[in-house]
């Protein structure tokens, strides 16, 4: 429990980080888990962790729009797309 | 010279010719194959043009009202076929063909060839569902493979820039129709697939004619965007027909904006999704709360903690029961012995004949029979009896007898 709340919720993406979230609340909500007081609480701590990262990754994102090109040398590149 | 002539309008001889058209049968419904030359559209929407090949050329003229039909523009040098039927215009004293339909040279081939390749690549089953790669909920870099100048591209950015500013978007330019397409749009497909962050391939164009759709139904695409890792959206803009491109891909969208509506969730709905699940979160941790604080509860509650004594209380009170129906089975046993014992000796009390005569009765017997005297019939004069007593017995002498007058009773 502990090495999986020490993994860094910083490097995942979007995606991973709300996967993640679903799978905590399932765990948290279900009747039959016998989760400990300790182990409740570190679920709800990671959940609060992911939850907070899915915010500021929506938040922070800076959209991108960029188009594939040769440069001079035949080399791919991307540089930014301004429409004709 | 005999004057026997019979002259006739212009009128009337083309009219005449025009009926003998009119009548044919063959002259109402046929097909020509050739080329476009001297196309000209009047501005009242009727177009004329002359058909010709190597060998002779024929006018046409197709009418607005059947040129509706129309999905490409005619142009000098296209090669087409038309359905028709041949008459007489007698203004001008000159056959032509009306047009009824027209398509372009070549067409039925290609029908027959997407046909061909759509029932091999079925049977091969690229068109599976079981094969369809489900879209990424939510992505974060879109690739489009399309021309980079239509307006296919600028569609799909705008929808996509609209739904979530936050994906990203790399243009990945080729050529959409010509000879070189198809192998464009399979390098790219291809080369998306090598890198690392790109979530969504939306492959497509805008609407055209089926020549110009034509890189869709290419079998290089087909197997491209059926190896393709990264999920694919067909996007080529021709609502009614479906081209091969659409039976492979994951999901197909009718044009290249509805592209964009799929492949996007609508920030808005994200921001509220990840509000219900921080709902949730909190929710679900002060159930799990207040469940082991009831949990607790019922456990300080539980009557074995509260009262001890009373877990023990059953046990005794059990113990005592026994005890108290084994005591009580004895003494029944005991004193129904005991009943019987007393009644017995009771008895025998009643029987002993010492005990009667206790009560100052005696036995009178014979002395020579030894028999027990129970009448006056038994004894006489001069008989020598023998009286017992409790404590003793005499011998007497009968010295004489009266009997008892008869028992009345």
């Amino acid at each position: 429990m502990n090495t999986e709340l020490e993994k860094s919720i910083t490097s995942l993406n979007f995606e991973e980080a709300i996967a993640e979230l679903e799978e905590i609340i399932e765990k948290l909500e279900s009747q039959e888990s016998d989760l400990t007081l300790e182990e409740a609480v570190e679920l709800y701590k990671r959940g609060i962790l992911l939850s907070q990262h899915c915010n500021q990754i929506l938040e922070k994102a800076q959209q991108e729009i960029k188009i594939l090109t040769k440069n001079q040398n035949g080399e791919l590149e991307e540089i930014s797309f301004v429409e004709e | 010279m005999v004057m026997n002539r019979q002259i006739f309008t212009i009128e009337q001889v083309n009219n005449y010719v025009k009926s003998l058209m009119d009548n044919d049968p063959l002259l109402q419904d046929l097909w020509i194959r050739g080329e476009i030359s001297n196309f000209k559209r009047h501005s009242s929407g009727h177009m004329y043009f002359t058909l010709k090949d190597n060998q002779a050329r024929i006018k046409c003229v197709f009418f607005k009202y059947y040129g509706e039909s129309l999905n490409f523009i005619p142009s000098d040098g296209m090669s087409v076929l038309v359905r028709g039927n041949i008459s007489l215009y007698s203004k001008d004293g000159q056959y032509q063909l009306y047009v009824r339909y027209m398509e372009k040279d070549g067409i039925g081939e290609l029908y027959a060839a997407f046909e061909t390749l759509k029932n091999k690549l079925r049977e091969e089953g690229l068109f599976r569902q079981e094969y369809k790669k489900p879209l990424p909920a939510y992505p974060k870099r879109i690739a489009i493979i399309t021309s980079h100048t239509g307006a296919a591209v600028h569609d799909v950015i705008k929808v996509i820039s609209k739904r979530n500013p936050t994906v990203d978007i790399l243009i990945i330019p080729v050529m959409v129709q010509g000879e070189y397409a198809k192998d464009q749009i399979s390098a790219a497909i291809n080369y998306a697939n090598t890198r690392e962050d790109i979530d969504i391939l939306i492959v497509g164009r805008g609407g055209g004619s089926i020549e110009e759709l034509w890189a869709f139904n290419e079998e290089k695409v087909a197997r491209a965007i059926f190896s393709s890792r990264i999920p694919v959206i067909s996007a080529v803009g021709h609502e009614t027909d479906f081209t091969i491109a659409d039976l492979v891909a994951d999901v197909r969208a009718a044009t290249p904006s509805a592209a964009g509506e799929i492949a996007v969730t609508e920030i808005s709905n994200i921001y509220e999704t990840l509000n219900i699940l921080n709902r949730r979160l909190q929710d679900s941790i002060t159930h799990k709360l207040k469940d082991l604080d009831n949990y607790l509860n019922n456990l300080s509650n539980s009557y074995v903690l509260k009262y001890p004594e009373r877990w023990f209380a059953a046990y005794d009170q059990r113990l005592d029961y026994a005890m108290e129906k084994i005591r009580a089975n004895m003494t029944n046993v005991m004193s129904t012995k005991s009943d019987r014992f007393v009644r017995a000796v009771s008895y025998l009390e009643i029987l002993n004949p010492l005990s009667i005569m206790m009560r100052g009765f005696s036995i009178v017997t014979d002395i020579e029979k030894g028999d027990i005297i129970r009448s006056i019939d038994q004894l006489h004069e001069n008989m020598k009896v023998k009286i017992h007593l409790t404590d003793g017995n005499a011998t007497c002498n009968i010295t004489s007898k009266e009997k008892e007058p008869a028992n009345e009773y």
